[in-house]
């Protein structure tokens, strides 16, 4: 007996022993930083199927065209200058003749059509797919109806990437920064299912920072590109992203001092870090808002879609649900800047639509259920998460306690969410929404009659029409304002927290995610 | 005796092909895609559905799930493009046994140290102290312990989640050997040493353990099944990339093939070792052992 008890403890203490070594993070001599990262999702293909972890990644590691910096002048990376028609469809862009690879291949134009072509097909997985349909013929080949030759990009020379497009597209500069439009290397990138893209032999960075380890679950390391055509500018020698499945754990790993950075955390930091200079917050690209299904009566009736959205109080809601959130009045999200005049469109524009409890009133009784009575028992749907669970509560009582009517409240799984929601099947339901790019479009054509997003049965072709004719501002008013086809509630801060010494962290105007490649840190001498 | 062990090997086959089936079916019933995320078009979903084959009827699935299992394939993940299922198990089963080991170490150190300390001791204090310790370990759940821990101490003890994972089971053993404790000290073996003047701890540590520690044993051989799975809490919380932790996020994601590579192995590892905790009471237990030969 006593031999046993004995073997058993020397296995238990074998398993234990095999703590092998864990990585150390943060060296001494090297300038790095140590960025906090969602749990380890999607691919790092640019024309795959990509999530968080192909963001953050891409940020440092992929240069795209050109970009946007926080004024709003243009920023050439890829390339070094670009040239376009009168009429808008006919783009040329002159590539650097420096930009390289990280294993020192000059990028050229195939590389970008490279991404292109393989999105092109649907089995790639690629989510962005459709933002290539502005490219002559680029729909009718994803489909199938047409070969691959007759797709409008082409290649004159090695160093000239040229865009025929379908018809005129003024945001075609803000798409992009889009995945399907960045470059991948020819010679490595074969299938978005091979594993190429998460491999350090075979991944390339052709921005300031290439991909020199991987490790699922855990954490990639990405290190200065020797070959950077503007290594001068670029301060740190490593970026460093770990996974973390709670916001909890990465506020733990951040006062623990095993991250630098700490992104997206609970509203609960605000308190927490208040008056200290480690907190940072962030404007972010997002509306949250609700789709009333207009298949399900009464939200076929505009007078009752109107009624629900003027009878909330979103200050009241912002103040219950968290710090981190602000009331919006339009679909396009509310910090959403216009380049041209570095103003918010939301700003611009005015609120689409004005709160008042006794209009809204009005109109329900007008609808035929007056102070709500007689109004059928229907459901609001969204996702078992806590802030829209505290969010469903408050929107239920100002429903009762305004309108007199009761709305059940139905939570539901992530996935089980978005699969009702894609079906149609719903009554009320929550919906999200990130800017892909930085133009009222990536919101606006959500709602278009054959968008993929449009699932509560909107099919308004004076609506489609505005979008067509670019007149953002009233379609953004018809959408929220006239018809209530949706009902926007908040916009959010990021609650961040950066380590003091760490500095020239940007943000991207388009998403108001971090941008570390220029970024330095102040503590740490080489 | 070689019919029992047959016999128990035969049951733990069947189990573990009940499991797979049930859980195939499970997966399959589930609401919701493991492709669709938040930004895919009708097309591609349609495309990517035919390409994994989730197309098919869910009986064509089904047998060729068992064909290819029964060549030792679990399948690729639907949500890791080129990942395969054994890879995945591969890379995430040492971070669990890690913390699985060391709680187990915990568990049975703390346990028969905390049940000894009951047993003996003279004073109310500590026996008192000890029955409200072992009884709030038991009565906590281990992610509200694990909450606690990560609240005061951070994350960089590595021990922390170890502890938060065999705070119960430690209690149990402490319980178990506590009680050991009581039958075994006055059996006449005990009496005869001390009269002979054996030195306490001797008599403690050697001749009462020996034989109080037995029932906490049998506790053991399933409570290390359970802790070398996975926790699926702790984990989480102490941001372990282990078993549950990946088992978390294939049920989030509707990743039908992790889900049912990960409950494959894990049904085999606890069906496992209750099997060879069965043989080894056999082989512990004459008794018993007669009795299988008498079946022969």
């Amino acid at each position: 007996m006593k031999k046993s008890i004995l073997a058993m403890m020397i296995i238990v203490a074998m398993l234990a022993a095999g703590c092998s070594k864990q990585k150390e993070f943060s060296q001494e001599d090297t300038k790095e930083i140590v960025v906090t990262l969602n749990s380890d999702t999607g691919s790092l293909d640019p024309a795959g199927g990509i999530a968080l972890t192909y963001l953050a990644y891409s940020v440092s590691a992929l240069d795209e065209l050109l970009a946007f910096d926080e004024n709003g002048e243009i920023e050439y990376r890829a390339a070094s200058s670009y040239e376009v028609n009168e009429e808008m469809t006919h783009w040329t862009f002159h590539l650097r003749k420096d930009g390289k690879w990280s294993n020192g291949d000059s990028v050229q134009a195939e590389d970008f059509i490279h991404t292109i072509q393989r999105a092109l097909d649907p089995k790639s997985g690629s989510g962005y797919g459709n933002y290539l349909f502005p490219i002559k013929n680029a729909e009718a080949i994803y489909h199938g109806e047409k070969p691959m030759s007759e797709l409008g990009v082409k290649a004159p020379d090695n160093f000239t990437l040229e865009f025929i497009l379908e018809s005129p597209c003024t945001y075609f500069l803000d798409l992009l920064r889009l995945p399907v439009y960045m470059p991948s290397c020819k010679e490595f990138a074969d299938s978005s299912r091979s594993g190429w893209d998460k491999n350090p032999d075979t991944s390339l960075g052709n921005g300031p920072f290439y991909l020199s380890e991987y490790v699922p679950e855990q954490y990639f390391v990405l290190k200065k590109n020797p070959y950077y055509w503007n290594k001068e500018e670029i301060q740190l020698d490593q970026i460093t992203y770990r996974f973390f499945d709670s916001q909890l754990t990465m506020m733990a790993a951040y006062e623990d001092g095993e991250v630098d950075v700490a992104t997206n955390l609970q509203a609960a930091v605000l308190e927490r870090y208040k008056d200290k200079e480690d907190l940072v917050l962030g404007n972010t690209i997002v509306t949250r808002y609700i789709y009333p299904n207009l298949n399900v009566k009464p939200f076929d009736d505009v007078r009752v879609r109107k009624a629900l959205s003027l009878a909330l109080d979103r200050e009241e809601l912002c103040e219950i649900v968290g710090g981190d959130t602000e009331p919006t009045y339009n679909f396009v999200a509310k910090y959403m800047l216009d380049k041209n005049t570095g103003e918010a469109y939301t700003k611009e524009w005015g609120p689409a639509l004005n709160e008042d409890i006794k209009e809204a009133q009005r109109l329900l009784a007008e609808a035929g259920y007056p102070e709500g009575k007689g109004f059928p028992k229907l459901s609001y749907s969204y996702p078992a998460l806590e802030l829209d669970g505290d969010t469903a509560q408050v929107l239920q009582a100002q429903w009762k306690k305004n309108l007199g009517i009761e709305i059940e409240l139905n939570p539901q799984e992530l996935q089980v969410n978005y699969s009702q929601r894609r079906a149609g099947e719903f009554d009320l339901c929550r919906m999200n929404w990130t800017a892909d790019f930085a133009n009222p479009h990536t919101y606006l054509s959500m709602l278009l009659s054959n968008g993929t997003y449009n699932t509560s049965g909107i099919n308004d072709p004076k609506y489609d029409q505005l979008v067509a004719d670019q007149k953002m501002k009233e379609a953004d008013s018809l959408a929220v304002g006239e018809e209530a086809y949706i009902i926007p509630l908040f916009t959010m801060k990021s609650c961040n927290l950066v380590r003091p010494g760490i500095t020239n962290i940007k943000v991207i105007p388009a998403s108001g995610f971090f941008d570390y490649r220029y970024a330095d840190r102040k503590d740490v001498n080489k | 005796m070689k019919k029992y062990i047959g016999s128990r090997i035969a049951i733990g086959v069947v189990s573990i092909f009940l499991l797979v089936t049930i859980a195939f079916f499970l997966t399959r019933m589930m609401p919701g895609s493991p492709l669709q995320t938040g930004n895919v078009s009708e097309d591609v979903l349609q495309e990517m559905e035919q390409a994994y084959g989730l197309s098919k009827p869910p009986m064509q699935q089904y047998l060729t799930y068992l064909e290819n299992l029964v060549r030792g394939n679990l399948g690729v993940s639907y949500q890791k493009p080129g990942v395969k299922v054994g890879e995945v198990i591969a890379r995430a089963w040492p971070g669990t046994v890690r913390v699985g080991g060391l709680a187990l170490v915990i568990t049975i150190a703390g346990g028969t140290l905390m049940g000894i300390l009951a047993a003996v001791s003279k004073r109310r204090i500590i026996k008192d102290g000890m029955f409200l310790f072992s009884t709030l370990l038991t009565a906590i759940p281990s992610f509200v312990i694990a909450l606690l821990l990560l609240f005061f101490f951070g994350i960089k003890w590595k021990i922390l989640p170890a502890m938060a994972l065999a705070a119960y089971p430690m209690a149990v053993v402490s319980r178990l050997v506590e009680n050991g404790f009581y039958e075994e000290m006055n059996q006449e073996y005990v009496r005869m040493a001390q009269a002979k003047g054996v030195p306490k701890w001797r008599v403690i540590f050697i001749h009462i353990l020996k034989n109080a520690f037995l029932p906490a044993l049998h506790y053991l051989a399933s409570a290390s099944a359970l802790l070398l799975t996975g926790s699926f809490v702790v984990e989480q919380i102490f941001n372990i990339s282990g078993l549950g932790r990946e088992f978390v996020f294939a049920i989030e994601n509707r990743d039908y093939t992790m889900i049912l590579g990960l409950t494959i192995f894990m049904g085999v590892i606890v069906i496992g070792i209750n099997l060879l905790a069965d043989l080894l009471a056999v082989l512990l237990n004459p008794r018993l052992r007669i009795r299988g030969e008498g079946e022969e």
